[in-house]
């Protein structure tokens, strides 16, 4: 806090020069320090090239089975770059793939499939398709969970693994409300704690809370907001924080007793914790499954807009003594030790090459601690970082290209 | 540039029979595959913007120019160092040399470093004496409070009367600069209303090539301009210009592009002007679908379309040679179908085409220019929001795989 007031309220040129330099020269050392942590490669080469001129618009939800594969949501191009759709296309080249588009663990395409916005009807079925898609989830039966974070986006959708409609969980078309029994406001990511028959919906862009769903019933079971305190839909903590936005936002930085839009992310470990992603409050927040808090850990929290804390996995070792946060306002992936809620190292950097990231968004991993990451805005990829062991490595792994 | 062929021996082989001058097409290609791994990744927090031009340097080195201003970066998220926002990531300089390991040389180059800076710097060139020439898209700043504003989270005031359109800015001018980034020279004049009539201004000037022998530039003039102009590289002095298939240039308005239509005879944008080591200047008319090749006093020799039925800035934006003394082929970007499309020189044929949409290795998003070196690999540019230069290493010569290579995965990846 104290570090934080001298660097942000101005204090003494003097004194920000000297621990300007200090910082850096500590950086220097950093750069060249080996920590131990997962290390990572990227493959630069998967998944394997999409057929039909298919391009992905931003990827927003990323999910593996038990089998390994890989699912992604994704919403599509416009304009010019959806060149070859429409009724007079205007050249060969692209057209949106299907929303849901699933791999095997080598990059092969298995299937895509989805459907355009609004009600649908397919055979006996109907549903709402999200007005915007996002969040994805995979329960133990190898269904396909899908959010949304459009307007009237209340609701998330259940399918087979092959699109075959299943059920909706809560109702379209509602307005943002936090304690809600009867709809989502714009769910952002889903999991699952199968032992309890539960689906933890991220809830999400309209809404401030986590809230857990029985799968059978379609019940909303509880919901919690920061802290676990009840959420409120006061205004005061609704939005992003602009850019150029000094005093008096910092006053609340820390120990904000509400979520910011969006709660991002909900993630239980193996040992019954609940990792929740504040994504503009640049904080991971940690709880019991039964929604008791636990603590809380910022990151790079002088990060403004949209925040630093987007998505969250675990290492393969059975302690899962990693943390692996998407920060896509940063350009990283950060590998935090889950003990003590530090980061350890980061994965990734900025740019558009293998490894490099425009705006990481979503993040799982597979049996084999390989994670999977996807980029929103105009990154619109799935990467994959190849699992190599807990070892000596970089405090900073960047793009982890593999040796020519 | 080379010159193995004396240009009058050329011209008279062109009157002739293309088929006369001893190439024949055995139907090989150029085999080649990307390279995931180049260039080098940039020191964390810089990210290149729009890749606007490539060349190559005599010594190999690969140049390129980007877009670096920061209300060109529409992904206000991006450039989070800027705008004060995050820690990552703020632009390079506009211009980056790389050598031949893809690692960086320098960079320089950009807004407010005392000379005109283009708004959308264009083309990149390197001219007999080692200096380089960059040139300048035409741009139409985005009404204010539309998409390319810097913060987010600000909220429109619904009251607020309509933005006043922006004033239009015109890259009316080429900037020469020392290797190392010295500003030498500003060939016409900044802010000029499109004019291909003008010695002293062109429209949008959007690539350059260079006769050693005669001292002259060739420049593709251009996204507003419906030209090629030939400089004096010395003095930048205008020596003549021609337009489509010879004819005087216009700049009437043409309305969109008809694919039914007969063949415009003006050119709609020129987006290069390639001088080929035999005497001939092959020109992009972008937004025809039309390569047209010339001699060099501007006499029109042929043309040929590629992708016809193509809309939106059209199918042919740049073009390159092999690097074999016969420069046997051609390589033509192609940013609406997102191919690069490798045509035999002398028939202007069409063998086959690399590349898919996409931001992956081997995927193009907004494919710009394009460039060979020494040992024939190639070089793309993506503009835009692709905003990466990649490389194609060259394997060797052999038959043509088929119509669609795909993104040319090295084979020991298992791709396609």
């Amino acid at each position: 806090m104290n570090r934080r007031n001298i660097l942000i309220g101005g204090g003494l040129i003097a004194s920000i020069v000297v621990v300007g330099l200090a910082q850096s020269k500590l950086d220097a050392i950093a750069a060249t320090q080996m920590v131990r942590a997962p290390k990572f490669e990227v493959d630069p080469y998967w998944p394997k090239p999409l057929p039909n001129n298919w391009v992905y618009g931003t990827v927003i939800g990323v999910a593996t089975d038990p089998q390994d594969n890989v699912y992604i949501v994704h919403r599509g191009v416009t304009g010019a770059e959806a060149g070859a759709e429409g009724d007079t296309p205007i050249a060969e080249c692209c057209r949106s793939a299907p929303p849901l588009v699933q791999f095997d663990a080598d990059g092969n395409l298995i299937r895509a499939w989805g459907h355009p916005p609004g009600p649908v009807t397919v055979g006996q079925a109907s549903f709402v398709w999200p007005a915007s898609n996002h969040g994805l989830g995979i329960d133990q039966e190898g269904n396909v969970w899908i959010g949304g974070n459009g307007g009237g986006d209340s609701h998330v959708l259940k399918f087979t693994v092959d699109g075959t409609y299943l059920g909706t969980y809560g109702e379209p078309g509602n307005a943002p409300n936090s304690r809600a029994r009867n709809h989502f406001s714009q769910v952002a990511d889903i999991s699952f704690n199968f032992a309890a028959n539960e689906a933890i919906f991220a809830d999400g862009y309209g809404n401030k809370r986590v809230a857990v769903v029985d799968i059978t019933s379609r019940q909303i079971k509880r919901f919690w907001g920061a802290y676990g305190n009840q959420p409120i839909d006061q205004p005061t903590y609704r939005g992003t924080r602009a850019a150029g936005q000094t005093p008096p936002w910092s006053a609340e930085r820390f120990n904000e007793q509400q979520y910011r839009n969006p709660v991002h992310c909900a993630d239980p470990s193996n040992d019954g914790l609940l990792y929740v992603c504040d994504r503009p409050n640049n904080r991971v927040q940690v709880f019991r499954l039964d929604g008791t808090y636990v603590r809380e850990a910022y990151f790079a929290p002088a990060t403004l807009g949209d925040g630093a804390v987007w998505d969250i996995g675990f290492s393969p070792d059975p302690e899962q003594s990693f943390l692996y946060i998407a920060d896509g306002k940063n350009a990283r992936i950060r590998i935090v030790d889950r003990q003590s809620m530090q980061e350890v190292s980061t994965l990734g950097t900025g740019g558009r090459y293998a490894g490099e990231f425009q705006a990481v968004h979503s993040l799982t991993t597979d049996s084999q601690g390989n994670i999977y990451a996807t980029e929103t805005y105009e990154g619109r990829r799935l990467h994959k970082f190849v699992y190599l062991g807990i070892t000596d490595v970089p405090r900073h792994q960047g793009a982890a290209w593999p040796a020519r | 540039m080379k010159r193995l062929i004396v240009r009058g021996a050329a011209a008279a082989v062109v009157a002739g029979s293309l088929a006369g001058c001893g190439i024949s097409d055995d139907g090989t290609v150029p085999l080649l595959e990307v390279d995931a791994l180049w260039p080098q990744p940039l020191e964390y927090p810089t990210i290149l913007g729009p890749v606007s031009g490539v060349t190559v340097a005599p010594d190999r080195n690969i140049l390129i120019v980007t877009i670096t201003s920061l209300d060109q970066f529409s992904a206000a998220n991006e450039i989070n160092v800027d705008t004060g926002t995050g820690e990552c990531c703020t632009p390079t300089e506009a211009v980056l040399e790389f050598a031949p390991d893809g690692s960086l040389v320098r960079q320089w180059g950009g807004p407010d470093q005392g000379y005109p800076w283009p708004s959308r710097p264009h083309g990149i060139g390197v001219d007999p004496d080692g200096n380089i020439w960059i040139g300048g898209a035409w741009y139409q700043p985005a009404p204010a409070g539309g998409r390319g504003g810097r913060g987010r989270g600000a909220a429109a005031d619904p009251n607020a009367p309509p933005p006043t359109p922006p004033a239009p800015v015109y890259d009316s001018h080429i900037l020469k600069f020392s290797r190392t980034g010295e500003h030498l020279a500003t060939i016409g004049t900044p802010g000029s209303a499109p004019n291909s009539s003008s010695t002293n201004s062109f429209g949008g000037p959007a690539d350059f090539s260079f006769d050693a022998d005669a001292g002259e530039v060739f420049v593709a003039d251009g996204y507003t301009n419906h030209r090629v102009v030939v400089l004096d590289v010395a003095t930048g002095a205008v020596k003549r210009s021609w337009g489509a298939y010879g004819n005087a240039p216009d700049d009437a308005p043409q309305g969109p592009y008809d694919p039914s239509a007969a063949p415009s005879q003006q050119f709609r944008t020129v987006t290069c002007a390639e001088l080929s080591n035999d005497g001939l200047v092959y020109v992009c008319d972008q937004g025809n679908n039309r390569i047209q090749v010339f001699e060099t006093d501007g006499t029109f020799v042929s043309e040929v379309v590629l992708k016809g039925s193509t809309r939106g800035n059209g199918a042919v934006r740049d073009i390159a040679f092999s690097s074999d003394p016969d420069q046997r082929w051609i390589y033509v970007t192609d940013g609406m179908n997102e191919r690069v499309h490798i045509l035999f020189r002398p028939t202007l044929t069409l063998k086959t085409s690399f590349g898919i949409g996409g931001r992956y290795p081997g995927n193009f998003r907004q494919l710009g220019g394009v460039a060979v070196d020494q040992q024939g690999n190639v070089y793309t540019a993506e503009d835009g929001q692709g905003r990466k230069v990649q490389k194609f290493r060259y394997i060797g010569v052999g038959p043509v795989a088929g119509p669609e290579l795909g993104p040319l995965h090295p084979q020991a990846t298992g791709g396609m």
